[in-house]
C-alpha cells in the first residue's frame, strides 16, 4: 500500500470523526493536522475510536495491523502526533508484517 | 400447598384453564389428566422424594404432569424445548431418577439408575416437601442449579388475586413461567398458549382468545414495535403488559405508551433464586419502580441490590451458596435510589468500564434503537490498550448498510444524546438473533462469537 493510500484512510477516518462534531469543531482533513498530544484534536476516547476507524479500513484492504497496542504507547514519540507521523508509522508497520 | 390449587381448580370445573390453537382443556379436564398421571406415576413406582424431569413445552399434559409429580412430593427438573441441546448436561447436574418425556403421544419413563443424594434434596425429602430444579441461564459460563421448595413458592399464591387471560410467554423451565402458571391457577385464570413467541404469533393469540395479561422482555417488545404485528390484531383486550428479566430501553417504552395508551405497563423484578417480587412502576412510561411485598426485604450494597426473601431458593446443586451471614443475596442488578423508587441501571458484571467511567449497555442501547433502521443492537465492552476497555455495538438491521454508513449515522446521531466515551467506537454487523429464545439479549456471548 502507498503512503498515498494510507493517508487516504486516514483523512477518512477524520471526516468519520467529524460526525460526532458540530460545524464550528470539525477537524481540518489536512497532513498537518495535529492528531492527539499538544494541540491535537482528538482527546484519548476519540482517539480508540478513530484509530479503530483506521484499523478497520486497512482490514478492508486485507492488512491486519493493530495501532492501539503497547508498541505506540511506548514511542518516545507518539505516532498519533498528526497525520503525516501517522501515515509514516503505518506506512513500517505494513512494511515489517511483510518481512 | 399443592391441595389448596387442587381445591381452587375443582371449585370451576368447566372454567377454561389453558388454550392454544392446538388444545384446551377447562379444569375438569385437567384434573382428570392429572388423575392419570398420578395412577401412571404409581404404577411405574415413582417413589415420593425422587427426582423426576420432563421435556414437553406448555400444554395439558405437561401442566397436569407438573402437578402430579408435586403433589407426588417429587423434585421436579422441567425442560422446555428453549434449551433442548443441554438436556443432557441438565439432567446430570441435577441427577435426575427419572427422564420422563411428553413429546411422543404416550408419556416415557426413563429410569437413569442415578441416585440423588445431593444435601438440599435430603433436605425436601425430611420436610416432604416438592422441590424445584431450574437452571440459571449460564451468561457466565456454566449454568447454575437452582433447587427451590415449590411448597414455600406455592405459598405465595395462597392470597386471593383477579383472575386473568394471560399469555404464557415463557416455558416452565423459567421462573416467570412458572410463576404465570401458579398465579393462573390459583386465581381461576387462563394460560394462553401462542404458537411461537413472534410478534405476529402473540399478537394473533391475544386476538384470538381475548388475552388480558402479557408477561414479556424488553427485547420482545422492541420487536413488536417493529414488526408492526399489532396493527393487523385487535388488541384491545391487553390490560397488562410487564416485563422484566433485563434493562428496559426508555425509548422503547416511550413509543409502547403512545402506541398502547389503554393498557398499563409495569416492570416487574424477580430472580430464579429468590422468586418473583410484587412490583409497581411509578408509571407506566417510567423505569422508576417499588420493589417488595410482604415476604420480601432489600438492601442497597455499594449500588448493588440484595434481596432476602422466604420463597428463596435452598440453594445451588453446583456453585457455592450466594447468600450473606443474614440471608440477603446479591442480585448483580446495579440500581440507582430515589427515596423507596428504584432504578435498575444493569448487571454489574455487564458495565464497562472506560478508562475509568462506567457505561450500561442499556443506556446505549436505548438510544441506538431510535435510529432508522435498526431492528435489534446489543452493547458490550471490548478490551481496547488505551481505555482498558472500550464500548462496541452489534446491529442487526433492517435492510442492507455498509459498516462505514452505519458507523457515520451512528456517530451524527449520538454525538448531542450520549456523551463521547459511551457512543461505541467499534460497530459489527449481524444477520443473526441478538436474543437467546427467551428474548433476552446475549452481551456476553457476543464477545466470543465474533
Amino acid at each position: 500500500m502507498e503512503k498515498a493510500d494510507i493517508q487516504k484512510i486516514i483523512f477518512a477516518a477524520i471526516e468519520m470523526a467529524n460526525n460526532l462534531r458540530e460545524e464550528d469543531e470539525k477537524i481540518t482533513v489536512s497532513v498537518q493536522t495535529a492528531l492527539y498530544g499538544q494541540n491535537g484534536e482528538l482527546d484519548s476516547m476519540g482517539l480508540v475510536s478513530f484509530l479503530i476507524d483506521v484499523e478497520e479500513s486497512l482490514q478492508d484492504s486485507n492488512i491486519q495491523i493493530s495501532l492501539s497496542d503497547e508498541r505506540a504507547m511506548s514511542q518516545t514519540k507518539s505516532p498519533f502526533r498528526n497525520v503525516q507521523t501517522l501515515t509514516d508509522y503505518i506506512d513500517l508497520l505494513i512494511r515489517e508484517s511483510m518481512e | 400447598m399443592i391441595d389448596f390449587f387442587l381445591e381452587k381448580m375443582k371449585e370451576s370445573p368447566s372454567h377454561e384453564a389453558v388454550v392454544s390453537s392446538a388444545f384446551s382443556a377447562n379444569y375438569g379436564e385437567l384434573i382428570k389428566l392429572m388423575d392419570n398421571f398420578t395412577c401412571w406415576l404409581e404404577e411405574k413406582g415413582i417413589p415420593e422424594g425422587a427426582v423426576v424431569s420432563f421435556d414437553g413445552d406448555y400444554s395439558p399434559s405437561s401442566i397436569a404432569l407438573f402437578l402430579s409429580l408435586t403433589q407426588n412430593k417429587n423434585i421436579v427438573v422441567p425442560l422446555s424445548q428453549d434449551s433442548y441441546r443441554h438436556f443432557v448436561e441438565f439432567r446430570e447436574i441435577a441427577s435426575t431418577e427419572f427422564d420422563i418425556s411428553l413429546l411422543g403421544d404416550e408419556p416415557r419413563l426413563i429410569a437413569t439408575g442415578r441416585e440423588a443424594k445431593h444435601d438440599l434434596y435430603k433436605k425436601l425429602r425430611e420436610t416432604k416437601s416438592p422441590g424445584l430444579v431450574l437452571f440459571s441461564s449460564g451468561s457466565t459460563g456454566k449454568s447454575k442449579a437452582i433447587v427451590q421448595d415449590l411448597n414455600k413458592l406455592m405459598g405465595k399464591f395462597s392470597k386471593q388475586r383477579k383472575p386473568l387471560r394471560m399469555l404464557i410467554f415463557l416455558q416452565l423451565d423459567h421462573i416467570g413461567g412458572v410463576n404465570s402458571l401458579l398465579y393462573s391457577l390459583a386465581n381461576k385464570g387462563t394460560v394462553i398458549v401462542a404458537d411461537g413467541r413472534s410478534p405476529e404469533k402473540v399478537c394473533k393469540a391475544i386476538d384470538n382468545y381475548k388475552g388480558e395479561v402479557l408477561p414479556t422482555s424488553p427485547t420482545f417488545l422492541n420487536l413488536l414495535i417493529l414488526s408492526k404485528a399489532y396493527e393487523s390484531y385487535d388488541l384491545t383486550s391487553l390490560k397488562l403488559v410487564t416485563y422484566g428479566t433485563e434493562p428496559m430501553q426508555e425509548s422503547t417504552l416511550k413509543r409502547l405508551g403512545t402506541l398502547f395508551p389503554e393498557t398499563q405497563i409495569q416492570q416487574t423484578y424477580g430472580l430464579s433464586e429468590v422468586g418473583i417480587l410484587r412490583s409497581k412502576s411509578k408509571s407506566s412510561d417510567s423505569l422508576w419502580m417499588k420493589v417488595g411485598g410482604e415476604e420480601f426485604t432489600t438492601k442497597i450494597v455499594n449500588g448493588t441490590l440484595w434481596i432476602k426473601s422466604d420463597s428463596a431458593m435452598l440453594g445451588y446443586l453446583n456453585a457455592p451458596s450466594p447468600f450473606d451471614d443474614e440471608g440477603f443475596l446479591d442480585t448483580g442488578d446495579m440500581v440507582e435510589q430515589e427515596g423507596e423508587w428504584l432504578r435498575i441501571l444493569g448487571r454489574k458484571s455487564e458495565i464497562i468500564n472506560v478508562g475509568g467511567l462506567k457505561v450500561f449497555p442499556a443506556e446505549v442501547e436505548s438510544v441506538l434503537l431510535e435510529m432508522d433502521n435498526v431492528e435489534d443492537v446489543v452493547v458490550f465492552g471490548e478490551d481496547n490498550p488505551i481505555t482498558g476497555k472500550m464500548v462496541a455495538a452489534k446491529f442487526k438491521l433492517n435492510t442492507s448498510e455498509t459498516p462505514r454508513e452505519i458507523k457515520a449515522r451512528m456517530f451524527a446521531y449520538c454525538k448531542d444524546k450520549l456523551q463521547p466515551y459511551k457512543i461505541p467506537s467499534k460497530i459489527i454487523l449481524t444477520e443473526d438473533d441478538t436474543y437467546n429464545e427467551r428474548f433476552k439479549r446475549m452481551r456476553r456471548l457476543d464477545k466470543d462469537s465474533h
